[in-house]
């Protein structure tokens, strides 16, 4: 090794000192993330009637190589439907644990009901809070149960750590 | 004969068809229409196949191909379809090549473009014969490009089908299972061509054998409505397992989803049930879930019951026990213990020490006949038949295969792809022989509209009937009135019975109640050389007499022990609905109850343990043929409960004993030694259980008293107890039944739908009323229960109080 | 296709003197119908004949000699079907005439029915003593209500006169001595007059059965064939009204006579109808092997309108291009088969130049569309559904080139696959459009509107 390579060493960080740094200041400083990202889950309405996309058809769970997915359907009530047909999904439940967010569960979705989202922020302390139900998921709960949790114990809304460009499938989801 | 599929040669007797050739040689055709043990129609047009046969000349020797000198193959000029084609010496069936790849093809693609494709909302996607077919055999895409048939798509054809018409691709195989199999033709086509739909021409389905459309159902149109969207055929975990609900010993499969069980669907069992099960079998699981199961031990601390555990609950039983003299305690199992439930029985009673051990409800006559008895194959090709009792709702099986019987075909011997696929001698609309068929009952039962000569003796009458019956085929002439038909009838019946190579009689509930009548019964058997087949009352009647859960003398049974028994273990009986029995056993000493659910007697009870329903053990039962036969647990989640087994396992551990029978395991180690047999290596599909009976212990005849009364407890096919559990049930049948005849009816100025309270035999029974021309003037007719058996007891019907008054119907 | 309705007076072929009149010669006669304008003309002389003078297997024997073939469009020797029957085992037998005549293009067993009633109840009489069989049911169309009325009073008054009922032709012990004749009970015999409900399937032999049964008219799965499992499960046989009557013939005349006429294999004389733009359409009655150019010229009067094809047999038969080949071809079994079509009922319908051929078509697809039995999935999903969707999107202007091949594998994947014949009866003359007529079918998807303009005859 001669002094010549040490010197090119050298002139690499020498050099990167004066690079703006790739370092983001999370959480002060909101992390952007790719379209293509793929987060935790989202529950999609239609957007014209508000019904549920999904029907409790299952076959996310059956798709789902981690065995996170949990669904119980039950037939809509004709007079006030929950979905688009006669079945819908009475429980509807992921685990956030168990989930490797392959994105499996959105391409067996035959309504595209279930699209992974942007949101990332899912520590938590107990093992319950990990298991997300419909009222996690819904298009219009916005952040992970703790946000949820502290902006409801704070009094504000939730802050999402994140900024993300929109993405089409996910149809009525705002960050 | 000699037939050839795709290159293999087979060897096949004739009258099979080409379509089990096929299957039998390993190669595939697929197939919508044709059903095992029904007729084969060739509608769905799926099965095609290029057939070819060689041609004998005009002097009887083959045709033969010039260059190869082999007997020359004529080619049929259209393709077949297999299922309608029977198997000629010589033939050559093609599956494989492209016209034929192409029809079947074509046909996938004519059968999807009216089907909605609604797989995935679905409650039979997974397991959907049209939907693997698709993907086997269809192209995967659609060129139909026009709006498709829309139609109804939630028809509730009863309280338990859901009907979806779009669905439908009009096999047909459930018009023809309605006409086939049970003989109710409640279902047919409507309309013609492309508008063709199934419908009913009533409402509902009057039929007790409804709910196998829904197996044989090749598509979702026909749906099971107590499983209704509980979940995803892939989810479920079949328990292949056999039905405790009667003494059939139907085969069935348990489907469970996350430790709930959601529905029932026949198994199959090719001696015992194919693969039928009636309504009260398949429908009747909704309880095993009810929301007041108990699902741990209870305890009686300061009259209040406290929940506990196993250990405590049995500690606290152990020391009460040694309080009490052995023998001063009563034990009693219901009739649908498992066999090594009745050994676990038996080792607890041997522990304790007393002779006070019984079964019920157990037959004053046994359901054992000493002469041996027939067989349900027997009985399917039986040459003359004689019915005493209702056994289309005691034994729903047995009336299947006296249907057999009446069609005159004998059962299928199967291949290795399991029942014929199209059986050719099986047709639709066939004659049958309803001449062979005598039905006797004390009121009009459903069997006689399918039978030859119906007889109807006053209630009771059951010993006097055989008398009369023996007395005529003895050359005597009997009493009149105690035939309860013509005297021409009653001969010819019993010059069929004498005549026939094989003459069943099948002897009810009714008959099995009186000792007497059982032996009447038995005797007229043997004057004309039939075979009785004994109906016992449980799943498990058969065998538990074979193990010997009996007392050591008649006064210690079960109705003795109520009354005589300082303590008492019960296990899923519930005396205490007779509110004198349950002033007795509120002054017992201890009173421990086994039981699902907080009955009467549990209510009463020191300690009340979880105990496990028939879905949830592991075991053995011997049905009313003598056949063992296997009983799976299906895996749910039943709380603490246990099943006998179990119960003398934690007894035994309180106790510091290792008692036999603390496991299924323990248990068949007895029976092993005991009575000769490995349940261990018992065959798939059961073993003949052995002559011998159970040492020790002989059963004793109940004490008899004379029957009488105005009410006859009737059989019926739901579990009468439990009905209010299984609301879908319930809604299909509308309850529990008062019978009652219209004038009767009108004189206590009851309609039907009322709903009412009576004592019946002191115990107030909550009904139904339904006037019915079926029950005779002067007779009411209530349902049985295990602790309330059939045969005939008093009714107060002054007492009777209406409780809600039905809706009047304009 | 009004000619058809109203009857002209010279529909039939009985005042050309070439041809002898057999069948035909009482229809369009006034008052013809009546038992006695019947027996007058030496009517029920046949039946007498066969009942008294010949054992079943001789009139067996003597139709078989005859070599006539069923004349209801399938052609099978109604001899032989006849010996099919099993051996009398006590059981109840039954003849079945099948006047279901709803093939379109076909009308020849009406007017045998309104005018000459008698003829078919001689021709059941006469097949039923050959069977031996008693009961004889009579299936007429529902839309036939005048032929219906006069079978029913033409049973009645030949019930009135002995010739139904019990002891048919019975006679009494005549002469003396060795030479006394014994006496004879005669023949129990009795029909049962059924009206169908108006179906095109219950033509269908099976399906027929089925409908008089009360059942739905499906067809029933064969074998067994009637002979064995016919009318409530028992012993059968069926054939069409103008074979019933020209068995009346053969028994008078000798089947030897019968065979004289006509070809090698289709013997005797047929009903041969004509309809469409013609001069004189009608029933004639030609001897077996006629040319197609003896019928529309020679008594039909030749096309009123230039003409590009020809129906041989109802609308069921594949169409035959118009050529001069095709008109001296000769009407019969075998010759139709040959050229890839059928004689079926030898109802000949004349398509003329200015009929838009797809319109045509169409118009038969809706037929059988309408008359399917929704038993088998293709005729189900195929003929009553998919078939008829195809041709409104062609005629709407919407179809396209695929389309085209599209119809022409559907059409292949109907032949030989459903469960009866109606599947191809609908396929094979959409099949024969598509071979003789792309053209217009291409025309019509490039140009989005035929190339003739479709006529009101053919409107809904």
């Amino acid at each position: 090794m001669s002094v010549l390579d040490i010197a090119k060493g050298m002139g690499v960080t020498l050099g990167h000192l004066f690079k703006k740094p790739m370092t983001v200041q999370y959480p002060e400083q909101k992390a952007p993330v790719q379209a293509r990202f793929r987060g935790r889950h989202h529950l999609l309405r239609h957007p014209d009637t508000g019904l549920e996309k999904c029907i409790g058809c299952s076959l996310c769970a059956a798709a789902c190589p981690a065995y996170a997915i949990y669904v119980e359907a039950a037939e809509n009530d004709p007079a006030n439907p929950t979905s688009a047909g006669e079945r819908y999904a009475s429980i509807y439940e992921i685990n956030m644990l168990r989930c490797i967010f392959c994105g499996l569960c959105e391409e067996a979705c035959p309504t595209g009901a279930v699209v992974l989202g942007h949101e990332f922020e899912l520590a938590d302390f107990r093992y319950q809070d990990f298991v997300y139900g419909k009222e996690d998921m819904l298009v219009g709960v916005k952040g992970a149960k703790w946000q949820r949790r502290e902006a409801a114990a704070k009094g504000k809304d939730v802050e999402l750590g994140f900024t993300a460009p929109p993405r089409p499938e996910l149809e009525g989801v705002d960050y | 004969m000699k037939v050839v599929v795709d290159g293999v040669t087979l060897d096949l007797p004739p009258g099979t068809s080409a379509i089990d050739a096929v299957f039998a040689a390993g190669s595939d055709v697929p197939y919508f229409c044709s059903q095992p043990y029904m007729s084969p129609i060739g509608a769905c047009r799926m099965c095609l196949a290029k057939v070819g046969a060689p041609r004998k000349d005009r002097d009887g020797s083959w045709i033969l191909d010039e260059e190869t000198g082999e007997p020359k193959i004529f080619w049929f000029p259209n393709l077949m379809a297999t299922c309608t084609t029977a198997v000629m010496d010589g033939m050559v069936v093609d599956t494989r090549s492209e016209p034929v790849k192409a029809a079947q093809n074509g046909m996938v693609e004519f059968t999807l473009i009216n089907h909605p494709l609604d797989c995935p909302v679905c409650d039979k996607g997974g397991a959907c014969e049209l939907q693997d077919r698709a993907y086997e055999y269809g192209e995967g895409v659609s060129r139909f490009v026009f709006d498709k048939r829309h139609q109804e798509k939630h028809h509730a054809l009863s309280d338990l089908i859901t009907l979806d018409r779009e669905r439908c691709i009009h096999c047909k195989r459930c018009v023809r299972y309605f006409e086939e199999v049970p003989g109710d033709e409640v279902l047919d086509f409507i309309e013609r061509g492309g508008h063709t739909y199934i419908g009913t021409l009533e409402e509902g389905l009057p039929s007790n054998f409804t709910g196998n459309i829904t197996d044989i159902c090749p598509v979702g149109a026909l749906l099971d409505a107590t499983s209704r969207f509980r979940g995803r055929n892939w989810e479920y975990h079949h328990t292949e397992t056999t039905s405790l609900d009667d003494a059939s010993g139907s085969a069935i499969v348990v489907d469970g989803r996350t430790g709930r069980i959601e529905r029932i669907k026949a198994g199959h069992h090719p001696e015992i049930n194919k693969t039928w099960i009636d309504d009260g079998t398949r429908f009747g699981h909704e309880y095993a879930d009810a929301p007041d199961r108990v699902r741990r031990p209870l305890v009686r601390h300061d009259g209040r019951l406290v929940e506990t555990d196993w250990a405590d609950a049995m500690d606290y039983v152990a020391a009460r026990l040694t309080e009490v003299n052995g023998r001063d305690v009563g034990i009693a199992i219901r009739a649908d213990a498992t066999l090594e439930e009745g050994v676990a029985a038996r080792a607890l009673a041997d522990h304790i020490g007393t002779g006070q051990l019984d079964h019920a409800p157990r037959p004053a006559g046994g359901v054992i006949a000493a002469g041996g008895q027939a067989r349900l194959e027997e009985l399917a090709v039986a040459g003359a038949i004689l019915v005493v009792g209702d056994v289309t709702e005691e034994v729903p099986i047995v009336d299947l295969r006296i249907k057999d019987a009446l069609r005159g075909v004998t059962p299928p011997s199967l291949f290795d792809h399991g029942a014929p696929i199209a059986d050719l001698r099986l047709k639709e609309r066939a004659p049958r022989h309803a001449e062979i068929l005598t039905v006797a009952a004390p009121l009009r039962v459903d069997l006689m509209r399918h039978a030859g000569r119906a007889a109807q003796y006053p209630a009771g009458g059951e010993r006097a009937f055989f008398h009369a019956l023996t007395a005529l085929a003895e050359g005597e002439t009997p009493a009149d009135g105690d035939l309860g038909m013509p005297l021409e009838a009653a001969t010819a019946a019993v010059d069929g019975l004498r005549k026939a190579e094989t003459a069943v009689v099948v002897l009810g509930g009714w008959v099995l109640a009186s000792l007497q009548a059982t032996e009447a019964a038995l005797h007229f058997c043997r004057a004309v050389g039939a075979k009785p087949m004994l109906l016992g009352p449980m799943a498990n009647s058969y065998g538990l007499e074979l193990v010997g859960v009996a007392p050591s003398h008649a006064r210690y049974a079960y109705g003795g022990m109520l009354t005589g028994a300082k303590a008492l273990i019960l296990s899923q009986l519930d005396p205490a609905i007779d509110p004198a029995v349950a002033e007795r056993l509120d002054k017992l000493e201890l009173l421990v109850v086994h039981a699902s659910f907080l009955t009467a007697t549990a209510k009463l009870a020191d300690v009340v343990l979880p105990a496990a329903i028939g879905y949830e053990k592991d075991g053995t039962v011997v049905n009313l043929e003598g056949r063992m036969l296997p009983v799976r647990a299906a895996p749910v989640d039943a709380g603490e409960s246990r099943d006998l087994t179990g119960f003398v396992k934690a007894f035994g551990e309180a106790a510091g004993q290792r008692l036999e029978g603390r496991s299924v395991k323990s248990a068949r180690r007895w029976l092993k030694k005991g009575l000769g047999v490995d349940l261990d290596a018992l065959p798939e599909h059961g073993g003949w259980a052995p002559a011998k009976r159970g040492p020790a212990r002989v059963a004793v005849a109940v004490h008899e008293a004379p029957a009488h009364g105005g009410a006859l407890r009737v059989p019926t096919m739901v579990r009468a107890e439990v009905l209010d559990r299984n609301p879908h049930l319930r809604a299909a049948t509308g309850g529990l039944a008062l019978g009652l005849h219209p004038d009767d009816a009108a004189a206590l100025k009851l309609r039907s739908g009322d709903e009412v309270t009576v004592p019946v035999a002191g115990v107030p029974r909550r009904l139904v009323v339904r006037p019915s021309e079926a029950v005779p003037a002067g007779l009411a007719t209530v349902p049985a229960t295990p602790d309330e058996p059939v045969g005939l007891v008093p009714i107060d019907l002054k007492q009777i109080a209406l409780e809600r008054r039905a809706l009047e119907v304009a | 296709m009004s000619t058809v309705a109203d009857k002209p007076a010279a529909i039939t072929s009985r005042f050309d003197p070439r041809y002898e009149i057999t069948l035909y010669r009482h229809v369009g006669v006034d008052g013809a119908h009546t038992l006695e304008h019947y027996r007058a003309r030496g009517g029920y002389r046949a039946a007498e004949k066969a009942l008294t003078e010949m054992t079943p297997t001789q009139v067996i024997d003597e139709v078989k000699a005859s070599g006539l073939r069923g004349r209801g469009g399938a052609g099978f020797p109604a001899g032989l079907k006849w010996s099919f029957m099993p051996p009398i085992d006590g059981r109840q037998r039954f003849i079945v005439c099948n006047a279901d005549e709803s093939e379109p293009g076909s009308f020849k067993d009406r007017y045998l029915m309104e005018d000459d009633p008698h003829q078919l109840i001689e021709g059941m009489l006469i097949a039923g003593w050959a069977i031996q069989a008693t009961i004889g049911v009579l299936y007429v169309r529902g839309e036939y209500y005048v032929a219906y009325e006069r079978m029913r009073d033409a049973i009645a008054e030949a019930r009135a006169a002995g010739l139904l009922g019990r002891g048919v032709f019975a006679t009494e012990p005549d002469g003396e001595g060795d030479e006394a004749t014994p006496a004879s009970p005669g023949f129990d015999f009795d029909i049962i007059l059924h009206r169908g409900a108006g179906a095109y399937i219950c033509g269908e032999e099976t399906a027929l059965m089925n409908s008089f049964e009360g059942l739905r008219a499906n067809p029933r799965l064969k074998p067994p064939f009637p002979a064995q499992a016919g009318v409530y499960g028992l012993p059968t046989t069926i054939n069409n009204v103008e074979s019933f009557c020209s068995v009346v013939h053969i028994v008078e005349r000798g089947g030897a006579w019968y065979a004289s006429m006509g070809t090698d294999d289709s013997k005797g004389t047929k009903l041969y109808q004509l309809s469409g733009p013609v001069a004189r359409p009608g029933v004639y009655e030609m001897p077996m092997g006629a040319t197609f150019r003896e019928l529309i010229y020679d008594l039909g009067g030749g096309p009123t309108e230039p003409a590009k094809a020809l129906i041989p047999g109802g609308s069921s038969t594949p169409l035959l291009p118009w050529s001069d080949e095709t008109l001296d071809l000769p009407m019969d079994y075998g010759t139709m088969a040959r050229v890839g079509s059928m004689l079926g009922t030898g109802g000949v319908i004349v398509i003329p130049e200015s009929q838009c051929m797809v319109d045509a078509m169409a118009n038969v697809v809706r037929f059988y569309a309408h008359e399917s039995c929704g038993k088998c999935t293709p005729c189900r999903e195929g003929v009553a559904t998919w078939l008829p969707k195809m041709y409104q999107k062609l005629l709407a202007g919407l179809g396209t080139r695929d389309d085209l091949t599209l119809m022409e594998e559907m059409v292949r994947n109907l032949r030989g696959t459903a469960f009866c014949p109606l599947a191809d009866a609908c396929a094979m003359p959409v099949a024969a459009s598509f071979q003789h007529f792309r053209n217009e079918y291409e025309h019509l998807v490039d140009h989005g509107a035929p190339k003739y303009p479709t006529v009101s005859r053919w409107a809904e």
